[in-house]
């Protein structure tokens, strides 16, 4: 399966520069279709493998691995803090991880997230008196470039006291625009983890009103979603979100061609069977009503 | 299952079947079908007038001139299938209305034959050179069939031979040396030579099998089941035809879901870059939730059904679901809400990289990407049909399909270029008179019966076929506000009377009827149409047909003469409550429960296919009934182990 269907539909909304309105009827999704070759892949190492015990012999959290502790020291420049907002224009997301449950989605609920937006600026302290070691990620999207989008995943295990941080993982990918520019895809290659984990499609989205990914990971803020689907063999993910317009609004501000503001449903589905030559991406968007809370 | 036992299973079956293999087939039907001739069509002149070619066995073809033949080959059976024959495209439809095979002119939009059977047609498949192979459902046979040189003329029969219960599913190996036939009621994959259809061997399955989809290289069948949760895999090369199994129990990634799955009527499969290898097979099913048996399920925030429409997904090298489970998160709205979601898939076909998938209910033919984590979420359009959807065959190359519609008697052809309107291109009716065995009454009361979406019925949007599949039963232990009951099996019971209900609660089927459409979160009946057409459903429940058996071999009669002896003898106490098999009417504590609640004796009949037992589902086999209510229903504690298989073997014959 050399090409991947992407069912881009903006339908009504989108491709007629209408926004949907609470009378209109959603609509059937339309159909394109990209290569999976567009999407770029990079290399990229395992997650970190959290330690399950999250305290010390002294009491003191230290869920970070010890083999994890020889990484360089993180270089901040042009990389979004926590306390700066939005100073490029870029979409920037900052993502405290919690101590006890560091690879727990689940645990750290909204409140790992900082987001470098003009809305709520956050600083984040650090000092002798305050800091604890912490786990901060950053995720940069530059899709205004004149090279082409960029995005740059940094994860960072943080000394509170000493405000320095280890460079756990970082790369920086060329992204592709999906959907007319509502979403940004990358794939990760990790040459070490089992087949299974060795292949990802990443996909950047605005922060929807309600999402759910099977299979993968998500994780979100009031400016941008990132969510990580299985692209290995033998896997399969699926992603549905519900954008509202309000939110379409704030992407708007970051992404070189602005798209409509409408209420847009996305839906992403990965699946590799065992017995193929590639993994399947199929993406659907339309335009639909959602209801204001 | 081993060895030895599988022997003993599949040697007498595949005895019973050989010599069953005849030249001369059955009457044919005695109610021939009325108003089914085209204008100009002559279905005076018999197939046998064409020049005879001596063959050496009954199923070869008897003449040489051109026929209809398959342009693209469809192995896989279903009620309709297509043929070129010059340059028109013919249709052959299996009505099982009319007990028919009707040859359709689809560029011409014409009834050109309808040609008798000797029972009703479940499926058929059109081999390479034109032959048509037809399962008869209420017969237990399968036939093959030849085309006249002239598609006006009916086909000729050539050969036809015994199977068990209840044939559905067919599928002919890629060099047709091979046809495989599934029985539904006979639970078992019958394998028979493609030249002589003599019985070859029979492999038993779980309940209800259906559609049956061999891969290219001929080493797996893959069966799908009515009722159940998984998906049957056949190892054809095994010696002992091995039986694995796909488990479907696995829902948003639990495998203690209370979630089950059933309706699976059809597969299909999608081949990836190695032509010999299925890489996915699709199942269109329903996935349940048990739990949901009497509550409303509409949910603070989102609607959920208890009965949610999807495809399974299957990766055939690692026979499992890909991805691990099957995703029911989405709820409603991903599949349309209860007034367009396809809880009744009963036919389907590939175009491409778009799975094709007919509905009863919402009677609508639904084009998904078959290229999907399910597909039943990748809805690209979907084309209203005539009622009854049953069957589905693609012409690719003409970006067109063509549907048969049961209920409707009607073909309908699609227009599947991008773009194209979703009403049918054409429609053309091969009856506008009732089915012979049907009453318009009767006939109003099947469309209720199949009618999803209906307030009257249940809150979300299950149709009374959403339970009683085929007017059986799903096998499921449903939570109900007087405890875990099972479905009850409809088909030939609804004439034995009073009381109904587990617990006997109602005297009448139509207090039954509108209770269970209550307890389902249905409106129930108000007005006076309401009234008729409860009236017309209960007529249908009185005739919807019953499986009908296929003859058992003598050694069988015997067993099952020896449990009929036990069953009726005294000691063990059998016939006190079932006489005959049925019901006393009378209600008993036989759960002995702390709260000596009395559960109605049921009626026995058609018991054999109805598993699991008991009125929670306790009990996987008749066996394990027998051993487990002995002193509470009956004494069955004293009898051998031969005694207990003669009784069993007596009660799965009533």
């Amino acid at each position: 399966m050399k090409r991947i269907p992407v069912f881009s539909a903006l339908a009504l909304a989108f491709s007629l520069g209408m926004a949907a309105t609470p009378a209109q009827a959603e609509e059937p999704p339309r159909f394109h279709d990209i290569r999976l070759a567009d999407i770029p892949r990079i290399e990229a190492e395992p997650d970190v493998a959290w330690a399950d015990e999250h305290y010390d012999t002294s009491g003191e959290p230290s869920p970070l691995p010890d083999v994890e502790r020889s990484r360089p020291a993180v270089d901040w420049s042009g990389l979004p803090r926590p306390h700066l907002t939005n100073e490029k224009g870029n979409a920037a997301v900052v993502r405290i991880r919690n101590l006890y449950h560091p690879d727990n989605h689940q645990a750290n609920q909204w409140l790992r997230y900082l987001q470098s937006d003009d809305a709520s600026p956050i600083a984040m302290a650090c000092g002798p008196d305050t800091g604890e070691p912490r786990g901060v990620d950053t995720y940069l999207l530059e899709v205004s470039r004149p090279e082409g989008p960029r995005y740059t995943v940094v994860e960072v295990w943080l000394d509170g006291k000493t405000c320095k941080g280890l460079a756990l993982r970082r790369y920086q990918t060329a992204v592709q625009p999906l959907a007319g520019g509502l979403a940004y895809a990358y794939r990760t290659h990790c040459a070490s983890c089992s087949p299974a984990q060795s292949e990802t499609l990443h996909v950047v989205i605005p922060t929807a009103m309600s999402s759910s990914a099977t299979g993968g990971f998500r994780y979100w803020t009031y400016l941008m979603e990132h969510l990580e689907l299985p692209l290995g063999p033998g896997t399969s993910g699926s992603l549905r979100a519900r954008i509202e317009e309000g939110s379409i609004r704030s992407w708007n501000r970051v992404v070189p061609r602005p798209l409509p503001v409408a209420d847009v449903e996305l839906r992403i589905e990965t699946s590799f069977a065992a017995g193929e030559d590639e993994p399947t991406i199929v993406l659907a968007t339309r335009a639909v009503n959602i209801l204001p809370l | 299952m081993s060895l030895r036992s599988r022997l003993a299973w599949s040697a007498p079956l595949v005895v019973a079947l050989a010599g069953a293999c005849t030249s001369a087939p059955r009457a044919a039907a005695p109610r021939p079908p009325r108003d089914v001739q085209a204008p100009g069509a002559s279905l005076a002149s018999p197939a046998r007038n064409d020049a005879p070619r001596v063959t050496s066995n009954a199923c070869a073809r008897r003449h040489s001139e051109a026929t209809a033949r398959p342009e693209s080959i469809v192995r896989q059976s279903s009620t309709l299938a297509l043929a070129r024959h010059a340059d028109r495209t013919i249709a052959y439809v299996a009505d099982a209305d009319r007990h028919a095979i009707h040859t359709i002119d689809i560029d011409g939009r014409a009834l050109l034959a309808t040609t008798p059977l000797a029972g009703a047609p479940s499926q058929l498949v059109v081999l390479v050179d034109g032959r048509v192979v037809v399962a008869l459902r209420d017969s237990n046979r399968v036939a093959v069939l030849e085309p006249a040189s002239a598609p006006e003329r009916k086909l000729a029969p050539l050969c036809e031979a015994r199977t068990p219960s209840e044939p559905v599913g067919l599928f002919v190996s890629p060099n047709e040396s091979t046809l495989f036939v599934t029985s539904g009621w006979g639970h078992a994959l019958t394998a028979f030579a493609g030249d002589t259809l003599e019985p070859r061997y029979a492999v038993p399955l779980p309940r209800e099998p259906r559609a049956v989809l061999v891969e290219p290289s001929g080493r797996r069948a893959f069966v799908s089941h009515a009722v159940g949760d998984e998906i049957s895999v056949v190892d054809l090369e095994d010696p002992l035809h091995t039986r694995r199994s796909v488990d479907l129990r696995r829902h948003n990634g639990e495998i203690s879901s209370s979630r089950r799955t059933g309706q699976g009527f059809v597969l299909a499969a999608l081949v990836g870059t190695n032509p010999e290898r299925v890489t996915r097979l699709l199942a269109p099913l329903v996935s349940v939730d048990q739990d949901a048996g009497s509550i409303s399920t509409e949910t603070y925030g989102s609607r959920f059904l208890a009965a949610a429409p999807l495809v399974a997904v299957v990766d055939t090298t690692t026979e499992s679901l890909l991805g691990r489970h099957l995703s029911v998160v989405g709820g409603l709205d991903d599949v349309g809400g209860p007034e367009k979601a396809c809880t009744l898939p009963r036919a389907a076909a590939l175009a491409g990289d778009r799975l094709l998938l007919g509905c009863l209910g919402v009677d609508a033919v639904l084009e998904l990407d078959a290229r999907a984590r399910d597909p039943m979420r990748f809805e690209r359009r979907r084309f209203r049909v005539p009622a009854g959807p049953m069957g589905v065959a693609a012409e690719p190359g003409r970006e067109r399909a063509v549907v048969w519609s049961q209920f409707a008697a009607a073909v309908s052809v699609l227009d599947l270029r991008e773009g194209a309107s979703t009403t049918p291109a054409a429609e053309i009716v091969v009856s506008k008179e009732l089915p012979p065995n049907l009453s318009a009454f009767e006939a109003r009361g099947r469309l209720l019966f199949h009618a999803t979406n209906d307030p009257r019925i249940s809150g979300d949007g299950r149709a009374c076929a959403s339970c009683h599949i085929d007017g059986r039963e799903d096998g499921i232990t449903w939570q109900t506000p007087e405890g875990r009951h099972q479905t009850i099996m409809l088909a030939g019971r609804m004439n034995e009377g009073a009381p109904f209900g587990w617990r006997g609660e109602t005297t009448t089927l139509r207090h039954h009827v509108g209770r269970t459409m209550k307890r389902l979160a249905g409106r129930g009946v108000f007005s006076g149409a309401d009234s008729a057409d409860l009236d017309a459903l209960l007529a249908y429940l009185k005739v919807m047909p019953a499986p009908v058996r296929a003859e058992p071999d003598e050694a069988r009669r015997a067993l099952v003469a020896r449990g009929r002896e036990l069953f009726d003898d005294p000691q063990q106490g059998c016939a006190a409550c079932h006489p005959g098999g049925g019901t006393d009417r009378s209600a008993y504590d036989v759960a002995r429960s702390p709260f000596r609640i009395p559960f109605d004796t049921p009626s026995l009949q058609f018991v054999g296919g109805t598993a699991p037992y008991f009125h929670d589902g306790r009990y996987a086999t008749l066996g394990d009934l027998l051993r487990g209510v002995d002193g509470t229903m009956g004494h069955t504690g004293s009898l051998s182990n031969e005694e207990l298989s003669a009784l069993e073997a007596y009660l799965e014959e009533l």
